[in-house]
């Protein structure tokens, strides 16, 4: 116990040490949550208020040009300033003023156009996602001139429902069984389902690479040689993985805490709705994190032992990666669907179930026998790769030049059953 | 120049028939072939397909229209109910999602009571119920009138200031510089990475004391460089080869792809801004690999630096729903970003003509700078080791 304990503290203290460990502690998460909170506000200043309602036009957007060939616009709609559209006799007129900087963009409507269906715009500068004063565009943003055509081939009322049949803003939800869950803010819940992911990838490979660095630097410096002669391959290989797991969950407080504290402070200088982790939510998270890190860490150290230097052993790495890509390309999906398939094989597969399982802890309500099977899953797959490591992680293969290839992990894996 | 050139061959030679080099080539397309898979296996997973339920109080909704709806076997069912309690138990029984109730002056509120046990009723069967409801509007409109109605416009954007045009029809040709972009810049990333390799690890194993013996430090860096540039134009020619292949095979399934056009424009901008986006990056991984002491520190500090050259990719919401925002036109001038910003923006439409030459000018600027300042560097620390070289060093190295 006493070695164990030595090379504990020596690993904590050699990680805490480095600068680029604080740097992806205080630093890291700070920018990441920064540049989601900035889109988030510019995403929540730009969305249209309520396609419910008939449509306006943006204060600054510019006048539009109108050139009718069909006849078919006889009336503005009345939520629409009268002065939007400016009409030309012809699409030369229309061209001279578009030169001229009289109007940004203008609108040509073909005398076929009912049989044809084709509009044709032209625009100064066109944008294909629209700023604030863009006006038409390719998709016929805001469904201005498909409201402005339907009115007046159909009249007011069809025209507004066609918009929007089923507006959100006109329509009383009732549930019937409500779930327990409080209110959140569906896009405060985003952002934590886009960074939850993203912080459990970079603890639980980067807490696995140190661990992997660590073992891969002592090979190459023959430190390894002298380290056996008083430690046994096990206690070694113990005293690391217990190192950077206290080590991991230092950094998952600290990003947990400042995680709580800026949705809340960021909330209420949004002026949106809160959002509170679920009770219980920091439990489990670390319970997935500690197994989670356990499971990557056995991976990674096995691969240290075997490989010569970090960039033999990171080619293990990928392995790793890949069960958390879903996670977090997907994060959303556990938003809108925290129960549906895909969100519960993630959080089942022990390998993408710490970062998937507590992705949907964040945003929902599990219920207990899917986190109780899900951690079960883990730990059990976690003892299974720590006893292989076990066997990988002897003098043989410490004290050994070889180099890392799949085909020797494989003559291991092998040998050692 | 004889030297430039061996070493130019040798790095193109040893890059290219390098394992992880070829697996790499491979794994992009594929992996982007696995990104879409599994796209669309999410979105057919998360498809819930019980039927989707309505009561009309405002007498206006016919259902033998939904079987005129496109595609109306593969869509969600919609059933009609006579009253809320019929409905109600067909909810509490599974058998529909959700129900609507229309009320008498629906047509003049547009107001709706939607019904359903926890959770709100799909995406899916929503839009299948707004489509039949649209359907019931315009039911007593001629039949061309219907489908204009129904269908709206197709609006085709012509851009008068690049002569560009877009379309909801085109949609592919908007993608592609998209795809394009993030093609282009993996590859500059990676064969950075493999520079930073490639000078770290000679100065590990102190081949670069017997390469001085024969070569100058810019004829070293200058070879290396080329070589580099060589692999990472075979690497994206391979990339437009597979892609145009892909696009071939595929149009014949996806129609959209038949009016994929080669972009002309946009290989041209963006030739132009990635040769000396790549001299800036590899300037910058010059300097690093010189001045570490071996491949770890170098790695450690090439990721932070990374991130100034990828940090558009973190803003990308921003960049759709509002193109012209200070933070993009920010990173459309600032040099490590340029090349990303404008390359994304190019695809949403048009970049002002000012912000591409000043950004362009900028770049060239810092790339000439970072090439100048990292021959200096790597001739500092080039037989220094040991110590790696901190700030300090390598601004006295800089300044001579």
């Amino acid at each position: 116990m006493r070695n164990i304990w030595l090379v504990i503290k020596h690993d904590i203290g050699a990680i805490m040490r480095q600068r680029s460990f604080w740097v992806m502690t205080l630093i890291m998460p700070l920018f990441l949550l920064g540049i989601n909170a900035l889109t988030f506000v510019e995403i929540a200043e730009e969305e249209i208020p309520g396609l419910g309602g008939e449509p306006t036009a943006p204060a600054e957007m510019p006048v539009i040009g109108l050139v009718d060939d069909a006849g078919l616009i006889a009336e503005i709609p009345e939520s629409l300033p009268s002065d939007l559209f400016v009409r030309f006799p012809d699409e030369a007129a229309a061209h001279n003023a578009l030169a001229a900087g009289d109007i940004e963009q203008f609108v040509h409507i073909p005398a076929d156009y009912v049989a044809t269906g084709q509009i044709d715009v032209y625009d100064r500068a066109f944008q294909v996602t629209l700023g604030d004063t863009a006006a038409i565009g390719m998709g016929d943003g805001g469904g201005l001139l498909s409201y402005l055509l339907a009115y007046n081939l159909a009249d007011p009322q069809v025209a507004l429902a066609l918009r929007d049949p089923m507006p959100s803003s006109q329509s009383d939800l009732h549930a019937l069984q409500p779930a327990e869950a409080g209110e959140q803010n569906e896009a405060l819940a985003m952002v934590v389902a886009n960074v939850v992911p993203l912080v459990y990838y970079f603890l639980l490979l980067m807490g696995s690479s140190y661990l992997m660095r660590s073992v891969v630097s002592e090979k190459e410096n023959r430190t390894a040689e002298v380290l056996l002669v008083s430690l046994d391959p096990r206690q070694m290989m113990i005293g690391k993985i217990v190192a950077m797991s206290v080590v991991t969950v230092i950094q998952v407080a600290v990003w947990m805490v400042g995680g709580v504290f800026f949705l809340d402070r960021g909330a209420s200088l949004l002026d949106v709705g809160s959002f509170a982790f679920p009770p219980g939510f920091l439990v489990w998270a670390i319970l997935f994190l500690v197994l989670g890190y356990l499971l990557f860490s056995s991976i990674m150290v096995a691969a240290g032992a075997l490989a010569n230097n970090a960039r033999e052993g990171g080619q293990v790495t990928w392995l790793l990666i890949i069960p958390l890509m879903p996670t977090l390309m997907f994060g959303s999906t556990f938003v809108e669907q925290p129960h549906g398939t895909l969100a519960l094989v993630l959080s089942l597969f022990p390998f993408s179930a710490p970062s998937a399982m507590v992705t949907r802890l964040a945003v929902a309500d599990v219920p207990i026998w899917q986190i109780l099977v899900s951690l079960g899953g883990l730990a059990v797959t976690a003892y299974a790769f720590i006893l292989l490591a076990g066997r990988f992680f002897r003098a043989g293969n410490l004290l050994s030049q070889q180099a890392f290839s799949w085909r020797r992990l494989a003559t291991e894996w092998r040998g050692s059953e | 120049m004889r030297n430039l050139w061996l070493i130019a061959k040798h790095e193109y030679l040893n890059t290219v028939t390098r394992r992880g080099f070829l697996l790499l080539l491979a794994a992009v397309p594929l992996g982007i072939v696995a990104l879409v898979g599994m796209g669309i296996f999410v979105e057919s997973m998360s498809r819930d397909t019980t039927p989707i339920g309505y009561v009309d109080q405002a007498g206006f909704l016919d259902a033998r229209l939904h079987a005129t709806l496109p595609d109306a076997a593969e869509r969600i069912q919609i059933r009609s109910f006579v009253d809320e309690e019929a409905a109600r138990a067909a909810l509490e029984q599974g058998q529909i999602q959700a129900y609507y109730v229309f009320p008498p002056d629906y047509l003049s509120s547009l107001q709706t009571e939607v019904y359903y046990l926890q959770d709100e009723p799909s995406g899916d069967a929503r839009q299948d119920l707004e489509e039949f409801v649209r359907v019931n509007l315009v039911s007593s409109y001629p039949a061309e009138v219907q489908e204009r109605l129904l269908e709206g416009p197709s609006v085709t954007v012509h851009d008068v200031a690049s002569n560009r045009t877009f379309s909801e029809n085109e949609i592919a040709n908007i993608i592609l510089p998209f795809v394009a972009t993030f093609l282009f810049f993996f590859a500059t990333m990676s064969s950075a990475g493999y520079m930073l390799g490639v000078v770290a690890s000679e100065k590990e194993n102190r081949t670069v004391e017997v390469m001085m013996t024969s070569v100058t430090p810019e004829q070293l860096i200058g070879g290396k460089t080329l070589g580099l540039l060589a692999a990472s134009l075979s690497q994206l020619a391979a990339y437009l080869v597979v892609g145009i292949i892909g696009v071939r095979v595929a149009a014949a399934y996806v129609p959209e792809l038949q009016q994929i056009q080669m972009p002309w424009g946009y290989l041209g901008v963006m030739a132009l801004f990635f040769f000396p986006s790549y001299a800036l990056i590899t300037g910058v991984m010059v300097a690093l690999g010189a001045a570490v002491t071996n491949m770890e520190q170098g790695q450690q500090a090439a990721g932070l630096l990374n991130l100034l050259f990828v940090l558009p990719l973190f803003i990308l919401p921003v960049l759709f729903s509002n193109p012209g925002h200070p933070l993009i036109v920010a990173f459309t001038l600032f040099p490590t970003t340029s090349f990303l910003t404008i390359s994304l923006r190019w695809g949403l439409g048009t970049v002002p003509w000012w912000q591409i030459g000043l950004s362009w000018a900028l770049l060239v600027a810092t790339a000439t700078l970072s090439i100048w300042a990292a021959a200096r560097v790597f001739r500092a620390g080039m037989l220094r080791y040991g110590k790696p070289l901190n700030l300090k060093a390598v601004v006295a190295a800089v300044r001579g």
